[in-house]
């Protein structure tokens, strides 16, 4: 919840200074680890066909013995342990990650990549029967190691979804993107209508009732691979003066007569600039990225006036919201969410009212002069050795990062280096993979750079620094970091925004 | 991929080991026959399309192990099937006389919506060897698959690619015919009300 949206919010308060005396205790650099994972041989069929008439005269058993198996030995986090994965993550091949969606029948629904028609129905067929097997059991199938891959899955029936990546990530850093596809799904067909049609019907392809979804899924899928606020759960509002944001937002407090309103968003190239909600409502950050991957995806969305009827499936996976959608300059739009199904005519009108507010004192045209100056080079801030950093309030729900120095292009095997590396490290201070603790501290080096993570009540960070940076610089590094943020918080981040 | 507009049949292949399942489907699918006998273990797939009435179709099939150990796959591996082919060889009556277990065995674990109407097609395989050897006579298959409500009835041999064809697309086009237009857009959810107290159920602490 955005706790930091209600006006009674107290101050900020201001963390402890990290510090070095025993700060790096209990903390280990995965360079010096030895030892190799077990080898894992669960070619999915070949496999099984190896293995199974010598483990188990029952097939199920059999099979069930042997994904296990492999299962099992995976589940390390990066951080821990003496037992070191297969192949080092600055070695990795970054091979495009595939996303899949299947029905529990074993039909395939979509799939990231255009292999053929025959080879997608072969690895859903054999996909729906792998997890079959553990189902007989009331038991569920979560992930397969093979090499270096992982294959994980996310049963959520009558959809399964399953991603194939052989990036080093943490597990859960899958599923949680699994989710969003799953997600955006229900945006589009609600939980209620899928359980219908396959209480009905359990061969039902649901393939005509999600047609025109495979641009959403498709740019979901590439943003929430590289986006951390998507992991986090997080947004990272458009960087601007607070006055401005302000201005916006009285203009577009809601009179009374209009009912049924639950998000007023304001955006501007693709960010947030503010949102007003109802005082009884939370905001759910996974909400708002199917809200703005809607708008990213859709030109059309963007260039015309729009009543649109989608699902929130945080906010509710039953049914269906109505979103009011019109941009008054080409890059900054306005989004109603409604209720009320025959409310288009009163938001339009409304919409007037709020466009004429927003172009007194030019508020619309400087919002747009703001976009170009949302990016900020980590040189803002002064501080020699920071490569990069994210920066997650953890009190605001917002989070904010510099744009990517030069030398980590994207889709680059670097950037997709320090991603995988952040995504490691937030999994270790969040205790996702089997820890039985969470880590306050975590430092990591490879030879091209070192990360730190630091995880307080208020604030998580991580931060990219050179290799052979001593600790000591490091941790003035991060102090730096939160100093920086501090003084710069009324930019950064969405602060006390209105309620209605 | 763009999503598929075209059907996808999920057909489900039954019977005792060694009567050809496998190699009916690799007749079908590879246009290839092999005298090796190798046993399937668990199941296998193979997909092909096809076009029936003007309709594109990806047939998905689903080869099981006959052989008793790997029986009993399991109602989440049956689940959602459009079709069910059961096959027995010829020349061996117990093959023949195990087909209703595997009906039987389907319509259990598959549960289908409308039992009685469930498409299933049956294939008496091997045909190609010699007349003296053969066990089931042509009429006491048939007598058996109008007696189960009129299943379509095909002599094949997947050696000699006899009838493969013809049974595969009557498979097809007897599962098409049961993929009714599910009229989801009639549903019509419930309204949400934002004010309401439930609403406030699904809020979550991220």
């Amino acid at each position: 919840m955005f706790e930091g949206f209600s006006p009674s919010r107290s101050r900020s308060p201001s963390a402890p200074l990290l510090t070095l005396q025993g700060a790096f205790a209990g903390t280990r650099s995965p360079g010096t680890r030895k030892g190799k994972e077990k080898a894992l041989n669960t070619d999915l069929v070949e496999g099984v066909e190896g293995e199974m008439v010598t483990t188990s005269d029952d097939a199920r058993k059999g099979l069930r013995e042997l994904v296990r198996r492999s299962t099992m030995g995976g589940q390390r986090p990066l951080l821990r342990g003496d037992e070191s994965r297969a192949v080092s993550i600055e070695d990795r091949a970054y091979t495009p990650r595939r996303y899949y969606i299947l029905t529990n029948a074993g039909k395939p629904v979509f799939s990231s990549h255009s292999d053929t028609e025959e080879d997608i129905s072969n690895l859903m067929a054999v996909a729906q029967a792998l997890i079959s097997i553990f189902a007989e059991d009331d038991d569920r199938l979560r992930s397969i190691r093979r090499g270096d891959k992982r294959i994980v899955f996310l049963l959520k029936a009558p959809l399964y979804m399953v991603c194939v990546s052989d990036w080093g990530e943490p597990e859960n850093v899958l599923r949680v993107q699994l989710d969003y596809i799953y997600l955006q799904v229900l945006s589009v067909a609600t939980s209620t209508q899928l359980a219908r049609a396959f209480q009905r019907r359990s061969n039902f392809d649901p393939t005509r009732l999600l047609e025109g979804t495979d641009q959403f899924l498709h740019n979901l899928i590439a943003r929430s691979q590289h986006d951390f606020s998507y992991l986090t759960s997080t947004l990272q509002p458009l960087r601007m003066a607070p006055a401005l944001r302000e201005a916006a937002a009285a203009a577009l407090m809601p009179p009374s007569r209009i009912q049924d309103l639950l998000y007023v968003l304001l955006v501007a190239g693709g960010r947030i600039v503010t949102l007003l909600r109802p005082r009884k409502h939370a905001v759910h950050p996974s909400d708002l990225h199917l809200l703005l991957n809607m708008l990213d995806t859709s030109k059309t969305l963007r260039s015309s006036e729009a009543w649109v009827p989608i699902c929130l499936p945080k906010f509710n996976p039953a049914g269906f919201v109505h979103a009011y959608v019109d941009f008054p300059l080409p890059d900054v739009g306005l989004l109603f969410v409604s209720a009320d199904r025959e409310a288009f005519d009163v938001l339009r009108a409304w919409k007037k009212v709020v466009v004429e507010k927003l172009q007194m004192d030019d508020t619309l045209g400087k919002i747009r002069d703001s976009i170009p100056y949302h990016e900020y080079s980590i040189s803002a801030l002064g501080c020699p050795g920071l490569r990069h950093f994210i920066y997650k309030s953890r009190q605001l729900v917002q989070i904010t990062m510099p744009e990517w120095e030069e030398s980590y292009e994207p889709d680059g095997p670097d950037r997709k280096r320090i991603i995988t590396t952040y995504q490691c490290l937030h999994d270790a201070v969040h205790a996702r993979s089997g820890q039985s603790t969470p880590l306050k501290l975590v430092y990591t080096r490879s030879d091209q750079e070192a990360c730190l993570a630091w995880f307080t009540k208020p604030f998580e960070m991580y931060l990219t620094v050179p290799p052979h940076l001593p600790k000591s610089v490091v941790v003035s590094v991060a102090n730096a970091v939160f100093k920086w943020v501090q003084a710069e918080e009324g930019k950064l981040f969405l602060k006390d925004a209105p309620v209605f | 991929m763009a999503s598929r507009k075209k059907v996808l049949l999920k057909v489900i292949i039954l019977g005792d080991s060694g009567v050809g399942k496998t190699s009916l489907m690799n007749q079908y699918v590879n246009k290839r026959f092999s005298t090796q006998y190798k046993a399937t273990i668990g199941a296998d797939f193979l997909t092909r399309e096809l076009v029936v009435d003007d309709r594109v179709v990806t047939m998905q099939l689903w080869d099981t192990a006959g052989q008793e150990r790997f029986q009993s796959l399991g109602v989440a591996f049956y689940r959602g099937a459009d079709c069910c082919v059961l096959v027995y060889d010829v020349n061996s009556s117990k093959s023949f006389e195990a087909l209703d277990g595997w009906r039987d065995e389907f319509l259990v674990q598959a549960s289908p919506h409308d039992p009685e109407n469930f498409p299933f097609v049956v294939l008496g395989n091997k045909i190609d060897m010699e007349e003296s050897k053969r066990m089931v006579s042509q009429k006491r298959a048939m007598t058996w698959c109008q007696a189960k409500g009129n299943i379509p009835y095909f002599e094949t041999s997947a050696k000699e690619a006899i009838n493969v064809e013809q049974a595969f697309q009557t498979i097809a086009k007897n599962a098409l015919a049961q993929e009714a237009e599910t009229e989801l857009y009639a549903d019509y959810p419930d309204p949400i009300r934002i004010d309401s107290e439930s609403s406030q159920n699904y809020g979550c602490s991220c």
